[in-house]
């Protein structure tokens, strides 16, 4: 069929060959190509990448943005598994109407690029141990993958483009396995669900095997699909958009039975998504967060946002219908979500016709497993004409992971610094470290300071070492190998590198020993060994003996008067004296 | 004291018992099927002479032993994580002598519960390896040492969590370390016991400002400098075979390793630190003891130690006569599994034994005793 969906373009080559491959009148990509079509989105980028679709768009804002998703057969095989590296590079096109909007134009023509070039969020993360700042708002844009399954048993798995990230699909059932894009993520997603989205960007976490909150998500909500955060009836200003979050698990309250919808039930717009700026996104298996989104729920993909009442102003792409809320708080909405998939929303009304198909009437819940809704998964029809609304635009970033750092990040990525930093540590903020000697955690300052540990010295423990190593002579007297041992370990702490250090080395030497060497059998350890060993090497000269000597002579002047502090002074002075004498003639 | 003139052979102990004072039985618990490692009577706080803890499968409990031969059940805590297995336990205490319960096992963790809040006051991380046991300081009852698998020593204050000083190196043990034990009256002094055969004595005197200084550490626990020491002070190879078990009796230490018995020996500790020599004084054998970790207790006085065996029998000791004298043998035709620890009260009037099979025995003495426990 060419012309699945109303108002849509023929198909391309491509896209009859999936027809073929599915045998489907509708494919996600095709739905999602739909959705970008002339409207705004007549710039998305042709994903020429093997596996994934982008489609940009902009957001009410202004903001580009940009949905990855899976083209559904990457899944055919089961498990993907692949190297993003190894893939052929791609040649993009870009074709934006972006410029007139006054956005940033992209790069154009851009040949080999690589997409996903980061991966920050790929590092597998100990949960157990999870310090606030791991997880994040990474909200990871991350390839949604949508695969739309009609019925689960076809959905072949979801895997997340995300590579390196271990599926921790929550369960995939039957045929549906899911791989989590992202890895270790756990969704924060503030339970996508019901109202709470109001804040903006509720960035639903892609992230990958998390169960979905939802209450309870059972069953074959096997989703490996990524479900996108549902947004609440109030999202007023709902930028972002949930990530694919594959395998998410929706978080539906009970997202049960065939939620697995590989489809990407994305959200649920709520119903006043009168401004939605994004959307979610699709959710490969979501299952909708709507009450009872289940057994159909899977319809398979993106479900994009129930049909809402007023798609007015439905910008992205999956719309939660206008006063409905995708998953529905309300009855009527399942059943949409399931819709097949692209529901993207803003079925209106008007829009019924096409609706219908996929979606179970409005007011009729989505449950209804009705056999309008099952199976098609492709939802064809969403794309109703409110599709039109939307605006498209994403900034494609070329290049750039897709993972927003920071929570409402909009796509407009450029050399930001900081961003570029933070991309940069995010392998650092991914996970739990521990200290290595220790084994105590590490906080989060600690792990980006850079400080290095390699080079740690144990002073304690290698002044102790060196005392009984000198212990180990059997010839030395005691004060002789106290002496050295305290020569030895503050020889070991200065850099004396060359003959001239050492008069240097030796004022400080008794300046900070003097306590110590005051004592009479010290002060003749300290004489000895600098006339017999330096003085006899020309190391140091009587210069310096002296004025050692008369460091040492004010150190013994503080002290409390000893009873011997006299005659001490004056064999100091005596041997002084001599030593000066000795090498008045040598030096 | 004793007559013993140094050099000669050690007294063995006869394994006639006494009876100069006899226990029945009174009561018995049954924990659950997982095994029970750990048992101890608080000594810290007066108030809770009465009550021990009990350890073991990944539940931590609280009871409280009654005059009448009842025991009560406090408290009942369980990781969240059930694979856990809880070797260990102990009492400490917070700065305002709040009572706190100190337990590890397996996982490596060591978990300080606030006995009053029923929360976790603190998660001691850092252990590489599963603790074996954890001891508590006679005097400053918020340092606690832990010895584990992963070969070393470490003092934690469970005030703060932090974990001050780690006894391993060079010189540490080669294996697992399998108890430790602080000295009654040094506060800087303890020793420890493990696999590698070797009991060692280590001194902190030289760090004890670390240990002081972790009492008012306000930053994070993992920025705080903690030192190692690789150098005990001294050394004794008086088993030759896995010991696991070792506490302190005044200046001497009672020892036992899986040959049968306790030994009794003085450390003789030169002003080096390395290999010293050492006495046996005294053995104490108990039959059918060959497994490791069976660990003994005794009364806060020292004047008697209990000990189980792999038949569910209990010895108990007279410490204070010499020649060893035992005076009873506790057993009981139902208690047939492993006894991995006894915990005897204050006064030496109850015995609680801790069972493989889960079960908490609890003897009492017949004479009648006029302070309670």
């Amino acid at each position: 069929m060419a012309t699945g969906m109303i108002g849509t373009r023929p198909l391309t080559k491509e896209e009859s060959e999936l027809e073929l491959l599915y045998g489907k009148p509708v494919t996600v990509y095709h739905i999602l190509q739909s959705f970008s079509r002339d409207r705004g989105v007549k710039h998305h980028l042709k994903a020429s990448h093997d596996l994934f679709d982008f489609n940009f768009r902009l957001s009410e804002n202004g903001h580009p943005n940009f949905d990855v998703s899976v083209k559904p057969d990457a899944f055919k095989n089961g498990l993907l598994n692949f190297d993003l590296e190894e893939h052929p590079r791609v040649n993009y096109k870009y074709r934006s109407k972006s410029r007139k909007r006054g956005q940033r134009v992209g790069r154009k023509e851009r040949k080999s690029c690589k997409i996903f070039d980061k991966y920050a969020d790929v590092v597998p993360r100990d949960e157990t141990n999870e310090l606030p700042h791991v997880n994040g708002n990474n909200i990871s844009s991350a390839l949604t993958s949508t695969h739309l399954s009609e019925n689960s048993n076809d959905i072949p798995t979801i895997t997340q483009p995300e590579i390196g990230q271990c599926s921790k699909g929550t369960h995939v059932n039957g045929a549906l396995a899911r791989t989590q894009p992202e890895i270790g993520q756990c969704s924060k997603g503030p339970h996508v669900n019901g109202g709470n989205v109001s804040s903006a960007l509720p960035r639903t976490q892609p992230e990958i095997g998390q169960c979905s909150k939802g209450p309870h998500v059972n069953g074959g909500n096997v989703s490996s699909a990524l479900p996108r955060t549902h947004f609440s009836e109030n999202i007023n200003d709902i930028q972002t958009i949930t990530q694919p979050e594959i395998g998410q698990c929706s978080k539906g309250p009970h997202v049960n039975g065939d939620n697995v919808s590989s489809a990407l039930a994305r959200t649920q717009l709520p119903e006043n998504s009168s401004d939605i700026p994004t959307i979610t996104q699709l959710e490969i298996g979501q299952c909708s967060k709507g009450p009872h989104v289940n057994g159909d729920n899977i319809s398979t993909s993106l479900t994009r946002t129930p049909l809402s009442r007023k798609t007015t102003q439905i910008q992205t792409r999956t719309q939660p219908k206008r006063g409905q809320s995708s998953n529905t708080k309300g009855p009527d909405e399942n059943g949409d979500n399931i819709s097949s998939s692209l529901t993207r929303t803003p079925l209106s009304k008007k829009t019924t016709l096409i609706k219908t198909r996929f979606q179970p009437k409005r007011g009729q819940s989505s449950k209804a497993k009705g056999p309008d809704v099952n199976g098609t998964s492709l939802a064809r029809t969403r794309l109703t004409r409110k599709a039109s609304h939307i605006q498209t635009v994403t900034q494609p970033e070329i290049g750039q992971s897709s993972k927003a750092k920071r929570p409402g990040a909009t796509r407009r990525k450029g050399f930001h610094p900081q961003r570029i930093e933070d991309e940069g540590t995010d392998l650092l903020r991914s996970r739990q470290f521990y200290h290595s000697r220790t084994l105590q955690p590490m906080t989060l300052e600690e792990v980006l300071s850079e400080a290095d540990s390699d080079n740690e010295r144990d002073e304690v423990f290698q002044d102790l070492q060196e005392r009984l190593r000198l212990n180990q002579l059997v010839d030395a007297t005691d004060e002789q190998k106290r002496f050295m041992s305290l020569w030895n370990n503050f020889m070991r702490n200065q850099t004396v590198v060359g003959d001239k250090h050492v008069p240097l080395a030796c004022e400080k030497f008794v300046k900070l020993h003097a306590k110590e060497l005051i004592k009479i059998e010290m002060i003749w350890q300290w004489k000895t060994f600098a006339l017999y060993k330096l003085c006899s090497y020309r190391l140091i000269s009587a210069e310096t003996m002296d004025k050692c000597s008369i460091i040492l002579q004010n150190a013994k002047d503080k002290e409390p008067a000893e009873e011997d502090a006299d005659a001490a002074r004056a064999a100091n002075l005596a041997a002084a004296a001599a030593a000066l004498k000795f090498y008045g003639n040598g030096a | 004291m004793w007559k013993i003139a140094l050099g000669n052979e050690a007294i063995v102990g006869s394994l006639t018992p006494s009876n100069k004072k006899s226990y029945k039985l009174t009561n018995r618990i049954q924990e659950g099927k997982k095994p029970l490692y750990s048992v101890a009577f608080n000594f810290i706080d007066p108030r809770f002479f009465n009550c021990f803890v009990s350890a073991g499968g990944n539940g931590i409990n609280l009871y409280n032993c009654l005059e009448d031969g009842g025991i009560s059940l406090l408290h009942s805590y369980a990781d969240e994580d059930k694979d856990e297995s809880f070797y260990t336990v102990s009492w400490a205490c917070g700065v305002e002598r709040n009572p706190f319960v100190a337990a590890g096992g397996v996982k490596g963790i060591i978990r300080v519960i606030d006995v009053t809040d029923k929360l976790i006051h603190k998660t001691l991380v850092g252990h590489g390896d599963s603790v074996n046991e954890i001891r508590t300081h006679p005097a400053k009852p918020q340092l606690v040492l832990s010895a584990s698998k992963d070969e070393s020593v470490r003092l934690w204050n469970v005030e703060t969590g932090i974990c001050v000083l780690i006894f391993a190196g060079t010189e540490g043990h080669r294996y697992e370390v399998v108890s430790v034990d602080f000295h009654p009256h040094d506060e800087c002094c303890f020793v420890s016991c493990g696999m590698d055969t070797t009991i060692k004595i280590w001194s902190m005197k030289e760090f004890w400002t670390y240990v002081e200084k972790s009492f008012t550490w306000n930053e994070a626990p993992s920025n705080f400098p903690t030192k190692f020491l690789q150098f005990p002070v001294h050394t004794a190879s008086v088993h030759t075979n896995y010991v696991d078990c070792n506490r302190w009796f005044g200046d001497f230490i009672l020892s036992k390793s899986v040959e049968n018995e306790i030994l009794l020996w003085e450390p003789q500790m030169n002003d080096s630190p390395g290999e010293g020599t050492s006495d046996v004084l005294l053995r104490y054998p108990i039959p059918n003891c060959n497994l490791w970790f069976i660990k003994f207790s005794c009364d806060l006085s020292l004047n008697y130690l209990s000990i189980g065996n792999q038949k569910g029998k209990i010895y108990v000791w007279d410490l204070q006569s010499c020649p060893p004298v035992l005076v009873t043998i506790l057993s009981h035709n139902e208690s047939k599994s492993v006894i991995r620890q006894t915990a005897m009260s204050v006064h030496g009037n109850t015995i609680l034994a801790a069972s493989e099979d889960g079960t908490i025995w609890r003897w009492d003495s017949v004479t009648k005793v006029a302070e309670s426990l």
